[in-house]
């Protein structure tokens, strides 16, 4: 979204563009408007995206958000080129791979591997060229002996990653993405967001919608805020889905005392943040520093709608590193507000970029109610040059050979 | 779910077009649909591989799971010819024309040309009707050239036929009943195929185009095929030496596309009977066929090319 000089760095330019569906009134009036070639009108225009300019330059990753309907499927079918614009212009400079909705494309009653044929040459690709890549794919997508069974016979969560595998396997460098994350595994999740990682530290362009805002935040460098067709915010991830999830929450509010006259009496995480044993921020912290986490919460309805509420650390490739819970630890939260401490001496964590999510759960842990990462990322960094994920409680014992010797007699 | 090899753009014929070209709002304009028609052999040759896998995969489809698999292609109209043959010649006796020389078999290969075009032609037509809708999956998901869809149908019905007219020659060097069509079948074949071709895809892309805006053309196209299947000659001989009554209905006759189609190939497999049967002449049918092949081709293309740059949204 960067303005330009060189027209040649953006990928993706889109310039006042719209899209108006046709509603028709019926079967009967689309088929005068048919016989007559048009002159009586039998549809209303629904218009799903109005005036968008926007551009993507080259090697970045964009995310939109916004609500149901606020028409981000519909902009990233404009742009995959299902569908075309009602008015303005758009223009992509490369090839562009996307993935709609999952597992849709293919055709049930053929196997796995006979579809990603059909893919490739659908999307363009000579039979040897796809021949040359398909094992690839196939490997990628990990469905074992099942791509020769056929589709239907598969999960969504097979559909999605043989999706996936297909859009990825033909060096796209523009890729667009439309709720990727909906479904799957937290295996193949995980591998799909390396995969991403990858992909884009090669150069490559990434439009993606989700209703994850964590998702957004971890694979975006720019997000882009639509509502009801137009923008409301754009600018860089972490800003835009944090001006989102604030509106959000307002509007929820909001709506609820529209509909039923009354103040939302469902449970909320007020704020929360990531303290040093002394109270500075943490945004910063080194292996072995004394952490705090405090979260305000309001539960209005208390007395019939028990919470629960957990803390999870994640790694910026996803991997979840720890996670507490207040039902996993039988701690009941008593009264309709509160802030709760959770203290973290002698973090064990070792250098890297971390994530603090926050959960607002029902009594059972199941429901969330809530779901927000805090807004700052927490940069771990280590005294020592030790490798992996956490420093374990450890020290070295040295026996010598005698000593050995003994213990085994 | 979609790739496509190219980035979008507003001239989309599916071949690489060269890149970052915009992709604008509004209709084609008359020049645009022109050139789109222009385009059409170099689409054909560039997505030939799209063509060759969707026809297998057509084949497939009719035959997954059965044990003769693709050998019931050549099955089919070997086992209908066989049923023709056997009924009028053996059974009945039925002969073309009264009183005239004729080799035993004649009402039987008459019969079985006639079905055998006529079957391929309408069953390509009711399929490219609602080819685009019934292939919305990927319509709506993969940005690929959809005029390619009724182009397709009409591919695989004319393997299908192909076959038939194989497992008819086959036939008759087997066994007596018939004799082998000569020379003048191979030279004329190719070209009355791809007249053949043009006639039902053009005709297919214009249903296809109609179905989308209009989802009564379906049942329509049902009801006209089999009116259309009784006024051409195909279970009878367009001569008033047998069919007394047919004398004022000839113009008629003449004017239909597919009854010269039918013609032509019967005088290419049938060229041992006396002509007398038969009203017509070859290189006359050879030109009408072509003649609607393209008129109706171009009808419709431009049909398709009007709305297709909508098709997902109306789907």
């Amino acid at each position: 979204m960067s303005s330009t000089n060189t027209h040649v760095d953006q990928m993706l330019e889109v310039e006042g563009l719209g899209k108006a569906y046709r509603i028709y009134r019926g079967a009967g009036a689309r088929m005068l408007e048919v016989l007559s070639a048009g002159s009586l009108r039998g549809h209303d225009l629904h218009w799903a995206l109005r005036d968008l300019d926007f551009s993507l330059r080259r090697g970045a990753a964009l995310g939109l958000v916004g609500s149901n309907g606020a028409g981000k499927s519909t902009l990233l079918k404009v742009l995959s080129g299902t569908t075309v614009p009602s008015t303005g212009r758009y223009r992509i400079r490369g090839r562009v791979a996307s993935l709609l909705e999952l597992g849709t494309g293919f055709h049930q009653d053929f196997s796995g591997r006979e579809n990603v044929m059909m893919h490739g040459v659908l999307c363009g690709h000579s039979r040897r060229e796809v021949d040359r890549r398909l094992d690839e794919i196939l490997d990628f997508a990990e469905l074992g002996s099942a791509v020769e069974e056929p589709v239907r016979t598969y999960s969504t969560g097979m559909g999605m990653r043989l999706g996936f595998a297909a859009a990825m396997g033909f060096d796209p460098e523009l890729l667009i993405l439309d709720e990727v994350f909906a479904v799957g595994d937290m295996y193949f999740q995980k591998k799909c967001v390396d995969r991403l990682l990858r992909f884009k530290s090669e150069g490559h362009t990434i439009l993606l919608c989700s209703h994850s805002l964590y998702d957004v935040r971890q694979l975006c460098d720019e997000a882009l805020w639509l509502e009801s067709g137009e923008v409301r915010c754009s600018g860089d991830a972490t800003t835009v889905t944090n001006t989102y999830a604030a509106w959000q929450r307002e509007h929820i509010q909001e709506s609820a005392e529209v509909d039923t006259r009354r103040p939302t009496d469902w449970p909320r995480i007020d704020g929360a943040r990531l303290q040093h044993a002394d109270g500075r921020l943490a945004s910063r912290a080194r292996t072995g520093d004394d952490l705090k986490l405090s979260i305000q919460w309001t539960n209005p309805a208390a007395a019939h709608r028990p919470i629960q509420i957990g803390a999870a650390f994640l790694r910026q490739d996803r991997t979840l590193c720890a996670a507490a819970g207040t039902h996993l630890d039988s701690l009941d939260l008593h009264g309709t507000e509160g802030e709760l401490v959770l203290h973290l001496p002698r973090i064990a964590l070792l250098s890297g970029t971390f994530t603090v999510m926050l959960y607002l759960f029902d009594g059972e842990g199941v429901f969330r109610y809530e779901e927000r990462a805090l807004d700052e990322e927490l940069v771990v960094e280590s005294d020592t040059k030790e490798l992996g994920l956490v420093r374990l409680q450890h020290h070295w014992e040295q026996r010598d050979k005698g000593a050995q010797r003994e213990a085994a007699a | 779910m979609s790739y496509s090899a190219e980035s979008p753009s507003s001239r989309s014929t599916g071949l690489s077009t060269p890149r970052g070209e915009w992709v604008i709002a509004g209709r084609a304009s008359l020049l645009e649909l022109a050139r789109r028609f222009c385009e059409w052999p170099a689409l054909v040759w560039g997505r030939r591989d799209l063509l060759y896998c969707s026809v297998q995969r057509d084949l497939q489809a009719r035959f997954r799971g059965t044990f003769l698999g693709f050998a019931w292609v050549l099955a089919l109209p070997l086992l209908q010819f066989a049923i023709y043959a056997f009924i009028f010649t053996q059974l009945l006796g039925v002969k073309l024309g009264p009183g005239a020389a004729e080799a035993p078999g004649a009402m039987g290969v008459y019969m079985f040309t006639g079905t055998l075009v006529w079957s391929g032609f309408a069953d390509a037509l009711q399929r490219s009707t609602s080819c685009v809708v019934d292939h919305r999956h990927l319509v709506q998901k993969v940005r690929f050239p959809a005029q390619l869809l009724p182009l397709q149908v009409g591919l695989s019905s004319l393997v299908t036929f192909v076959a038939g007219i194989c497992a008819f020659v086959a036939f008759t060097l087997a066994s007596d009943v018939w004799g082998v069509p000569g020379p003048r079948l191979l030279m004329w074949a190719p070209l009355l195929l791809f007249l053949q071709f043009l006639l039902t895809a053009g005709m297919g892309l214009m249903l296809a185009a109609l179905h989308v805006r209009l989802r009564d053309t379906l049942p329509l196209v049902g009801v006209v095929l089999t009116i259309w299947m009784f006024v051409t000659p195909i279970f009878w001989v367009p001569s008033p030496e047998v069919l007394p009554g047919i004398e004022p209905w000839l113009g008629l006759v003449e004017s239909n596309p597919v009854h010269h189609l039918v013609y032509a190939w019967r005088d290419l497999l049938m060229s041992k009977e006396p002509r007398v049967v038969f009203s017509g002449d070859f290189s006359h049918s050879l030109s009408v066929v072509a003649c609607w092949g393209l008129g109706l081709f171009m009808l419709g293309s431009w049909a398709f090319f009007r709305v297709d740059r909508h098709l997902a949204d109306e789907i």
